[in-house]
C-alpha cells in the first residue's frame, strides 16, 4: 500500500497557509484578489503501478482552473514527471475541493499553479499468512472456511474453491488464527509472522461429530503447523497423519518411534534412542512440564491420552536455549486447549462430548463438559486409559508364555479445567497421572534359577498453563508445575534379592516472553526452574541393573555382591535464557543466537557410605553451565532452505547415581556439544527432501570405576565420553489429498569411551536406520497405511569362552572385544486398515492392524546355553494382528 | 522410575526376562563324557585369617571319580573391578603372574588365609596410599560372605578353567562395635552340607543308600528311577544338648549370656548342622543383624542315561531337607556313575558318588 505513504508537500504547504501558489487573474484591471483559494478536500493520487518498482520520487507541476464554486475544472501539466505520474496527479487534482477565491470579497474563478509531489518512502515490511485448509478425513479442500486473527479482527478471510486463503498486510509478530466454519470444529493455531515474509501453512480440520479431537478420535488431532519458532532440526509429523501410521493403534505419540533418526528400541522397552543418545539423556515434556517417560512400561502406549495431544515435536539436537538439562533429544508434546477445540458452532456454544475406545490392549474414554453456575464458561475434561492386556492376554496366551513374558499393566488419567479469562488469554489447570506395574514369577526346581520380580512406577503432574497476548505484539506464557514420582522394585533372581525405591517430588516453573523488537527482530526470554527432592533406597549388586557399557550377555546373573544405601537428593536449577531472532534479506536469512545459564545446586545426604555409628555427612555442590546456542537458517532460492545449529548442552546427574554405595555423590554435570547442518529442498508440489549432518559429543558422563579397589563413594566416576556423527536423509511426500508418506535413512556411528579405555561402539548404536510410511484415504471413510522399518542390530560383546564357577555350579562367560558383534538386521513391515462411519450425532470407527506382516524373525538379543557353548537368537514380535473400535458423539 | 536411569531400568527388566524367554538351548551339563572338575571342597569350609584351608577337588570322568587328578592350583589376588560384572577378575583367567600365585599341583592343595585376604576380598578397606582416602572394601554376598578365588586347571580336565572361591571368615563391614560384637558372639562358621541318604524308588519299591560306605546299586536298562537326596534337618528348634550350637546359644555362663541361651555343652566346641543351617547376616541397609537360613542345592551328574534336572534344591524358605529328580538308566548294560554334589549358599560343599551297574 505504497500510495498511503505518499506525502504531498505542496498540498500541505497550502493547507498550512505557507504555500505560495502563483495566481493569475483573467483580467489584469479587474478587482483585486482579496482571498486565495483554500484546499478543503485533498485526494491522494494513486502511485502509478508502473513506477512502484522503481521506487523513485517525482513532482508534477500543474496549472489548475478553479471555478467560483471551488471546483477544479481543468488540470494542465506545466512540468512533467513522466506520463504515469502526470496522469495520476491530474486525476487526483480534478477531485480536489477548494474554498473559492474572492475578488474584492466576491467568490470568483481563479487559476493557480500546484506542485504535486510524489515522495517515495520504503513501505513498512508487512507479513503474509497464506495457506490451505483441508478436510482431515477426506483430504479435500474446505471451501468457505473462515480464518480470523484474534489480534486483528479485521483481518479475516474465507477459503476459496481450492481451500486456499491469504491474509496480506499483516504486522509481524505472533498471531492467533481461529479457523471455523460449517460443522467443522473450531481450531486455533498460533503463528509467528516475520516482516516481509510469507508464511505458508497447511491446516487440517475435522467435522465435529466425525472427528472431534476432543471426542476421543485418535485420527483427527490437528497439529499446529508450523510451530511458533522452527527449530533448526525438528522432526514433525502431522498428528492426524501420525495416528494413521501403523504400530501405535492410533496412539499419536507412538509415531515418535518411527521418526527419522530414532533407533529401534528393543521390543517391550519403550526406549527413545535418538542419534545414538541413551534414553536417559533425552527428555520428555508435556506443555513444558518434564515427564519421567513418554511410554508406559513395555512401550505399548504413551502416557498421555491421544485426545489431549495437539502436537509432538522431536528435537534430536541443536535446539534452542529454552531446552536444557539433557545431553540428547527433546520430545516436546503440546496439549490441546479445550477452549480452542470447543465443539459448538463457532466455538461459542459449549456442549457435552464423550468418546470411548476399545482394543485388546486397553479401554479408554474421555468426557468433556461445560460447567454451570459460577464456573459458567469453564470446561472440564476427564480422560483415562485402563490397560488390560495383563488380563486379556490370558485368552490367547498359555500360562507358559505368560510366565515367560510378564505382561505389564498400566493406567493413566488426565483431568483438565479450562477457565475463561477473556480474549487473548488462556488459562487451564491440568493433572496427569501414569501408573505402571509388572509382576513376574518363575518357579524352578533349582532355587538358583527362580525369578520373582515386582515393579511399579507412578507419576503425577499438576500444572497451570497461562498465556496472554500482549498489546505490543508480544505474548507471555507461564507454566508452574508440581509433581510426584514413586517407583519400587522387589526382585529375587535366584538366591539374590534386589530392591529399589524412590519417592520424589518436584516443582518448577517455565516462563517465556516473546516479542518483536523490530520488524525483523524477535526476542524470546524465559526462565526454567526445576526443583527435585528425592528419597531413594537400594539394595542389591552394584552391577545390577546394568549400565550402558557393561559387558554382559542377556540373562547373565548379576554380580552376587550386595550393597545397600539410603540417600536423599535435592537438586535445584534456575536457568534464565534468551534467544534473539534476527532476519535479513526479507527473511531469507535468519540468525538466532541464544544463551542459557543453568546454575544448579545439589545436596546429597550421604557423602560416604554409612560405617558403624559414624554420623551421616552430607555433600553440597553446585554447577554452572553456560550454554550458548546458535541457529542459522537461510533460503538462498525459492524451495531451498539451509540450516545449521550449534549448541552446548549439559545434564545434571541422576539422583540414582548420587549414592555413596552405588554411585558417586560428587558427580557433577555432564556436558555436551551439538553441531548440526542441513538443507531442505522442495522437489515438487508436496514433495520435499531433507538432508542433515550431525555431530554430537559429550564429556564427564558417569561411568563405572575401572579400578579393582576404587575409593569410597566412587563406584561411578565422571570419566565417560561419547561422540556420535552421522547424516540423515528424509523424503516427505503429500502429493495429493488423502495420501502422505515419508522415507528416511539415517547413517550414524555412536561411540563411547570409558575413562582411559579406547573408543568403542555405544550400546545404543544402530548404524543404519531406514523407516518408511505411507497412508492413503481413498474415501468412503476408508484408510489404509503401511510402515516399513529396517535397522542395524544393536552391538553386543561376543562370548569367546567360559569358565566354571565351582562355588555356585554355574558357568561364567569369557568375553571378546567390547561391542565387537551385532545382532542381526531388524526388518519389519506393518499394515493397517480402518473404516469410519459417521452420523449426525456420532461416529464409529473400526480398525485392524497387523504388525510384522511378513512374520520376519527379528532377533532381540542373543541367548546362550548354560555353559555358553551354544548361542541362539531371542525372537521378537511374531506376526501380530490387532483390532479395535472407537466411537464418540 | 527415577531411581534407575531409564536404560538401566529397562535393561534390568529385560535381564529378568532372560531366565524364561530364552530359546531351548538345553545342554546336558549333567552328562559326564570327559573329565571335569565338579566341585572343590574347602576344609574348613569357612577359614579364618591365620588358618589354612585344604582344597580337594572332585574330578569326574566317564570311568568314575579320578583318584589322583593332576590339577594345577593357583590363588588369584585380584579383586574384580566394579565394572566387571563377574565374581572373579578377568585377570584371574589370564596367565598374569602378578595376579596368580602358585599353590602347587596334585589332587589337593592348601590355601593360607591372612588378614591381607580380608583386605583384598573382604570387609577390611584396602590400604590407602599416602595422602589418599581409604579404598572401598569388598561387598559381601547375600549371605554375608567374602571369597578368595583359586584357579584350578588340569591337563586332562575338559573345561576352559575352573574357579573355586573359598569363603573367608572376615567379619563385618560397616557395622557398629555393638553389632560386630554380637556377630562375633553369635555367628557360627559354616559347616558343609552332607548328603545322608539317597532314596531310589523304582516301580513300587524303594531303596535307601546311606552311610559312609560307598553307594552302589543295580538297575535295569532304561529303568526309570526317582532319586531323592536328603540331608540333615536343621529346621527343628534347637535345644541345649542336641549337639548343635545354634545362633541363639552360647558357651557363656548365664550371667554373661544376655539374651542367648547358655549351652556350654554344645557351644564349647561348636558343631554345626550338615543341612540348611541358620546363620547371622548383616543387613547392609539397616545395619542390623538378622537370622537367615541356608539354601541347599544338589547338582546331579551321570555318565550315561538321562537326568531330568541338572540341579534341584530348596530355598531358604523351604525347610524340606530333601530334593529329588528322576534318572532313566541307559539302555546299554554296563557300569554307570552318578554324582551328587550338595552345596549350601554359604559355600559349603560335599559330594557322593553312586556306582551303578546296569544289567538286564
Amino acid at each position: 500500500m505504497s500510495k498511503r505513504l505518499c506525502i504531498f508537500l505542496a498540498c500541505l504547504l497550502m493547507l498550512a497557509g505557507t504555500a505560495a501558489p502563483s495566481v493569475v487573474h483573467a483580467d489584469a484591471v479587474a478587482p483585486k484578489l482579496t482571498q486565495p483559494p483554500k484546499l478543503k478536500q485533498f485526494v491522494a493520487a494513486a502511485w502509478p503501478e508502473a513506477e512502484k518498482a522503481a521506487g523513485r520520487s517525482a513532482t508534477v507541476v500543474l496549472r489548475l482552473d478553479i471555478d467560483a464554486a471551488g471546483v477544479v475544472t481543468r488540470a494542465e501539466v506545466v512540468e512533467s514527471a513522466g506520463a504515469a505520474f502526470d496522469a495520476a496527479a491530474q486525476a487526483a487534482a480534478l477531485q480536489f475541493q477548494f474554498e473559492p477565491a474572492q475578488w474584492d470579497g466576491v467568490p470568483g474563478p481563479v487559476r493557480i499553479v500546484y506542485r504535486y509531489a510524489f515522495t517515495w518512502k520504503e513501505p513498512p515490511r508487512l507479513a503474509v499468512l497464506a495457506g490451505r485448509v483441508r478436510d482431515a478425513d477426506t483430504g479435500r479442500p474446505v471451501v468457505g472456511h473462515r480464518i480470523v486473527l484474534q489480534e486483528l479482527p479485521a483481518a479475516a478471510t474465507l477459503t476459496n474453491a481450492d481451500g486456499r486463503f491469504e491474509l496480506r498486510d499483516l504486522p509481524p509478530g505472533p498471531v492467533t488464527a481461529t479457523l471455523r466454519g460449517g460443522r467443522y470444529d473450531v481450531v486455533t493455531v498460533r503463528e509467528a509472522l516475520v516482516a516481509g515474509q510469507r508464511l505458508e501453512v497447511r491446516y487440517t480440520v475435522a467435522l465435529q461429530g466425525k472427528a472431534a479431537p476432543q471426542d476421543g478420535d485418535d485420527y483427527e488431532v490437528v497439529v499446529r503447523a508450523p510451530p511458533l519458532r522452527r527449530e533448526t532440526v525438528a522432526v514433525q509429523v502431522d498428528a492426524s497423519q501420525a495416528a494413521r501410521v501403523p504400530g501405535g493403534q492410533g496412539d499419536v505419540l507412538k509415531v515418535v518411534e518411527s521418526m527419522p533418526g530414532v533407533a529401534r528400541a528393543a521390543v517391550g522397552s519403550g526406549d527413545v534412542v535418538v542419534w545414538g543418545s541413551a534414553p536417559g539423556q533425552s527428555r520428555t515434556y508435556v506443555d513444558g512440564v518434564p515427564l519421567p517417560r513418554l511410554y508406559h512400561q513395555g512401550g505399548l502406549r504413551s502416557v498421555v491420552h491421544t485426545d489431549l495431544v495437539q502436537s509432538v515435536e522431536l528435537l534430536p539436537g541443536g535446539y534452542g536455549p529454552n531446552w536444557g538439562r539433557g545431553l540428547g533429544a527433546v520430545v516436546a508434546v503440546q496439549s490441546k486447549s479445550l477452549r480452542d477445540e470447543a465443539p459448538g458452532q463457532g466455538g461459542n456454544v459449549l456442549s457435552t462430548h464423550a468418546s470411548a475406545a476399545l482394543d485388546p490392549l486397553e479401554a479408554s474414554g474421555r468426557l468433556s463438559v461445560p460447567l454451570p453456575g459460577v464456573l459458567e464458561g469453564a470446561i472440564l475434561s476427564a480422560s483415562g486409559r485402563y490397560g488390560w492386556l495383563d488380563k486379556t492376554a490370558g485368552l490367547v496366551l498359555n500360562s507358559k508364555t505368560q510366565e515367560v513374558f510378564p505382561i505389564p499393566s498400566y493406567r493413566d488419567g488426565q483431568l483438565r479445567l479450562d477457565v475463561p479469562v477473556g480474549p487473548g488469554r488462556q488459562l487451564d489447570v491440568t493433572w496427569l497421572r501414569g501408573s505402571d506395574a509388572v509382576t513376574k514369577t518363575l518357579a524352578r526346581s533349582d532355587p538358583a534359577e527362580r525369578v520373582s520380580d515386582r515393579q511399579s512406577a507412578d507419576f503425577d503432574r499438576v500444572y497451570l498453563r497461562f498465556r496472554q497476548q500482549l498489546g505490543d505484539r508480544s505474548d507471555v506464557s507461564v507454566v508452574p508445575y508440581w509433581g510426584l514420582d514413586h517407583s519400587t522394585q522387589q526382585a529375587l533372581l535366584g538366591l539374590q534379592s534386589t530392591s529399589a525405591g524412590q519417592d520424589s517430588w518436584s516443582a518448577g516453573l517455565r516462563a517465556t516472553w516473546r516479542g518483536m523488537l523490530a520488524n525483523a527482530t524477535q526476542l524470546q526470554a524465559g526462565l526454567d526452574i526445576d526443583l527435585q527432592k528425592a528419597a531413594l533406597q537400594r539394595k542389591g549388586a552394584v552391577g545390577a541393573p546394568p549400565r550402558e557399557g557393561d559387558i554382559r550377555v542377556f540373562g547373565q546373573a548379576p554380580p552376587e555382591q550386595v550393597a545397600a544405601d539410603q540417600w536423599q537428593v535435592l537438586q535445584t536449577g534456575v536457568a534464565p535464557w534468551v534467544l534473539l531472532s534476527q532476519s535479513w534479506l526479507g527473511g531469507a536469512l535468519v540468525v538466532e543466537p541464544g544463551l542459557r545459564l543453568d546454575p544448579l545446586v545439589r545436596s546429597v545426604s550421604r557423602k560416604l557410605p554409612l560405617v558403624g555409628a559414624a554420623p551421616e555427612i552430607g555433600l553440597y555442590s553446585q554447577d554452572l553451565s553456560i550454554e550458548p546456542r546458535l541457529q542459522v537458517r537461510g533460503q538462498p532460492t525459492a524451495g531451498v532452505r539451509l540450516r545449521a545449529a550449534w549448541a552446548l548442552v549439559a545434564q545434571p546427574p541422576a539422583a540414582a547415581d548420587l549414592s555413596a554405595s552405588f554411585g558417586n555423590p560428587a558427580l557433577g554435570n555432564a556436558s555436551g556439544q551439538h553441531v548440526v547442518a542441513g538443507a531442505e529442498v522442495d522437489l515438487a508440489a508436496g514433495v520435499t527432501a531433507e538432508v542433515v549432518a550431525f555431530h554430537l559429543n559429550s564429556d564427564d558422563m558417569a561411568t563405572r570405576s575401572p579400578l579393582a579397589q576404587p575409593l569410597l563413594a566412587q563406584a561411578l566416576v565422571a570419566a565417560g565420553q561419547g561422540r556420535t556423527q552421522g547424516a540423515q536423509l528424509t523424503l516427505r511426500a503429500a502429493p495429493f489429498p488423502g495420501l502422505f508418506g515419508w522415507l528416511s535413512y539415517t547413517w550414524s556411528k555412536a561411540e563411547r569411551k570409558d575413562g582411559a579405555g579406547a573408543w568403542r561402539l555405544s550400546g545404543y548404536d544402530q548404524t543404519h536406520l531406514l523407516s518408511a510410511a505411507l497412508a492413503y484415504k481413498p474415501g468412503l471413510g476408508l484408510d489404509f497405511a503401511v510402515r516399513f522399518r529396517l535397522a542395524s542390530g544393536a552391538p553386543r560383546t561376543p562370548v569367546v569362552g567360559a569358565w566354571y564357577d565351582a562355588l555356585r555350579d554355574r558357568w561364567q562367560p569369557v568375553f571378546g572385544a567390547h561391542n565387537a558383534d551385532r545382532l542381526p538386521l531388524f526388518v519389519q513391515l506393518d499394515v493397517s486398515a480402518a473404516r469410519r462411519w459417521t452420523w449426525p450425532r456420532g461416529w464409529l470407527e473400526a480398525y485392524v492392524e497387523v504388525q510384522n506382516v511378513t512374520a520376519h524373525r527379528n532377533i532381540e538379543d542373543y541367548v546362550y546355553s548354560a555353559d555358553y557353548s551354544l548361542r541362539d537368537g531371542l525372537g521378537g514380535l511374531p506376526l501380530l494382528p490387532l483390532a479395535g473400535v472407537r466411537c464418540g458423539y | 522410575m527415577r531411581i534407575l536411569e531409564r536404560y538401566q531400568y529397562i535393561a534390568w527388566w529385560v535381564a529378568l526376562l532372560a531366565a524364561g524367554c530364552a530359546p531351548d538351548l538345553d545342554v546336558p551339563t549333567w552328562r559326564i563324557d570327559s573329565p571335569r572338575v565338579l566341585a572343590v571342597v574347602a576344609e574348613p569350609a569357612e577359614p579364618k585369617p591365620g588358618q589354612t584351608a585344604q582344597l580337594t577337588a572332585l574330578v569326574a570322568s566317564p570311568t568314575g571319580t579320578q583318584a589322583q587328578p593332576p590339577l594345577h592350583w593357583r590363588a588369584c589376588g585380584v579383586r574384580p573391578a566394579l565394572s566387571e560384572l563377574a565374581p572373579v577378575a578377568a585377570a584371574c583367567l589370564s596367565e598374569s603372574p602378578t595376579a596368580l600365585t602358585e599353590l602347587g599341583q596334585g589332587p589337593v592343595s592348601k590355601l593360607a588365609v591372612s588378614q591381607k585376604s580380608c583386605s583384598a576380598f573382604g570387609p577390611i578397606a584396602p590400604v590407602a596410599e599416602t595422602g589418599q582416602p581409604a579404598g572401598r572394601p569388598a561387598d559381601a554376598d547375600a549371605t554375608g560372605g567374602y571369597y578368595a578365588p583359586v584357579r584350578v586347571d588340569g591337563p586332562q580336565v575338559d573345561s576352559d578353567a575352573t574357579m573355586v572361591r573359598v569363603r573367608l571368615a572376615c567379619g563385618l563391614a560397616g557395622a557398629t562395635q555393638q553389632v560386630a560384637a554380637e556377630f562375633a558372639q553369635r555367628y557360627r562358621l559354616n559347616t558343609a552340607p552332607v548328603l545322608d541318604t539317597l532314596r531310589v524308588r523304582r516301580g513300587g519299591t524303594s531303596q535307601d543308600l546311606a552311610g559312609a560306605a560307598a553307594w552302589a546299586m543295580t538297575v535295569k536298562p532304561s529303568e526309570l528311577l526317582q532319586l531323592t537326596a536328603s540331608w540333615a534337618d536343621c529346621g527343628a528348634p534347637t535345644s541345649c544338648g542336641d549337639g548343635r550350637c545354634d545362633i541363639d546359644e552360647t558357651a557363656l555362663p548365664a550371667n554373661q549370656a544376655a539374651t542367648l541361651q547358655p549351652c556350654p555343652a554344645d557351644c564349647a566346641k561348636p558343631k554345626g548342622c550338615t543341612g540348611a543351617e541358620r546363620y547371622l547376616v548383616l543387613d547392609p541397609l539397616t545395619h542390623q543383624l538378622h537370622a537367615a537360613r541356608e539354601a541347599v542345592r544338589v547338582a546331579w551328574y551321570a555318565t550315561a542315561g538321562a537326568l531330568a534336572d541338572a540341579c534341584t534344591g530348596r530355598t531358604p524358605e523351604d525347610q524340606t531337607p530333601s530334593t529329588g529328580t528322576s534318572w532313566v538308566a541307559p539302555a546299554v548294560p554296563g557300569p554307570v556313575w552318578l554324582w551328587l554334589v550338595v552345596r549350601d549358599d554359604r559355600g559349603g560343599v560335599s559330594w557322593r558318588e553312586v556306582a551303578v551297574t546296569v544289567q538286564p
